[in-house]
């Protein structure tokens, strides 16, 4: 057989069935999810990923504000009862409060 | 059809126009189904798996080329997929060897001939899978060696050079047999 009848050949081989699958494609096409066009889901991504960052951020911002709250309190409390205990180990008056840090705190025995 | 209507219509939403490019490659589809997987695969399932991944992949679609590279490349990949998975490749049997369009011959020379035709498709069989995928293309639907590297994802060069040590080694399988 030479090259060209083997090519002509292959030419002339088809399926000897008939297809029909519409129905069967259709179906199974139907029930999948509306085509999301590339550049919607890229941008749904870009919001997904900057929208975790800003959660994040907002959390670990309000982690070190937590701590740096309490300590701050803690401190603050801490340097008033001394300013108190101070004035009042010299038998001084205490007045009734002391200011820090814009807040004022009331002195109550 | 005007194919990119279709398409655009078919990301907007209106899914029933489907049907029309299923319609339309359908027997194409299968076609290139058979000579690229034999009895291996199920030409039908395999005709519908194309389709519902074409589904898929329309929004991946840029209209840069043909519709039909597009769908075939995807037949590609699918019974590639399809003949790993059975790591062999079943030719068919001269009982339900290929049609051959030939009304011209009388019922001995049709008897004759179709023996041929599948000892052909077995040779097929024989051949390493990029072979026998650029050879089948080469022979489908008259593509040309741009078309068929489109489908393949290679370069042309390759393309020639796969044919040609295609059509070199089924002769000597042919002859072989």
């Amino acid at each position: 057989m030479t090259d060209d009848k083997l090519i002509q050949e292959l030419k002339e081989m088809h399926y000897q069935g008939k297809v029909d699958v519409v129905d069967a494609v259709m179906q199974q096409v139907g029930n999948k999810p509306l085509l999301v066009p590339a550049t919607h889901r890229i941008t749904l991504g870009k919001v997904s990923i900057a929208a975790a960052a800003c959660a994040l951020i907002a959390l670990s911002i309000n982690v070190v504000a937590l701590f740096t709250r309490d300590f701050n309190e803690v401190q603050i409390g801490s340097d008033i009862a001394a300013v108190y205990n101070f004035h009042a180990g010299y038998g001084e008056e205490t007045g009734s409060s002391y200011s820090m840090g814009g807040v004022e705190y009331l002195f109550e025995e | 059809m005007d194919e990119e209507e279709v398409i655009r219509d078919i990301l907007a939403g209106n899914v029933n126009r489907f049907a029309e490019i299923v319609k339309q490659y359908q027997d194409n589809v299968a076609n290139l189904c058979f000579k690229m997987g034999g009895s291996s695969v199920d030409i039908p399932e395999m005709s519908q798996q194309v389709f519902v991944e074409l589904y898929s992949a329309l929004p991946r679609f840029k209209f840069q080329s043909k519709l039909s590279t597009f769908i075939y490349r995807i037949t590609v990949n699918v019974v590639c997929k399809e003949l790993k998975r059975h790591k062999r490749w079943m030719p068919s049997s001269e009982e339900d060897g290929p049609e051959v369009v030939s009304d011209e011959r009388n019922a001995e020379q049709s008897i004759v001939h179709q023996e041929k035709v599948a000892q052909l498709h077995k040779a097929l069989g024989k051949l390493h899978n990029e072979q026998r995928t650029a050879l089948v293309l080469y022979t489908f639907n008259d593509f040309s060696y741009n078309d068929i590297a489109e489908v393949m994802q290679c370069s042309v060069a390759k393309v020639e050079s796969l044919i040609f040590r295609a059509r070199k080694n089924l002769k000597k399988i042919m002859v072989g047999e």
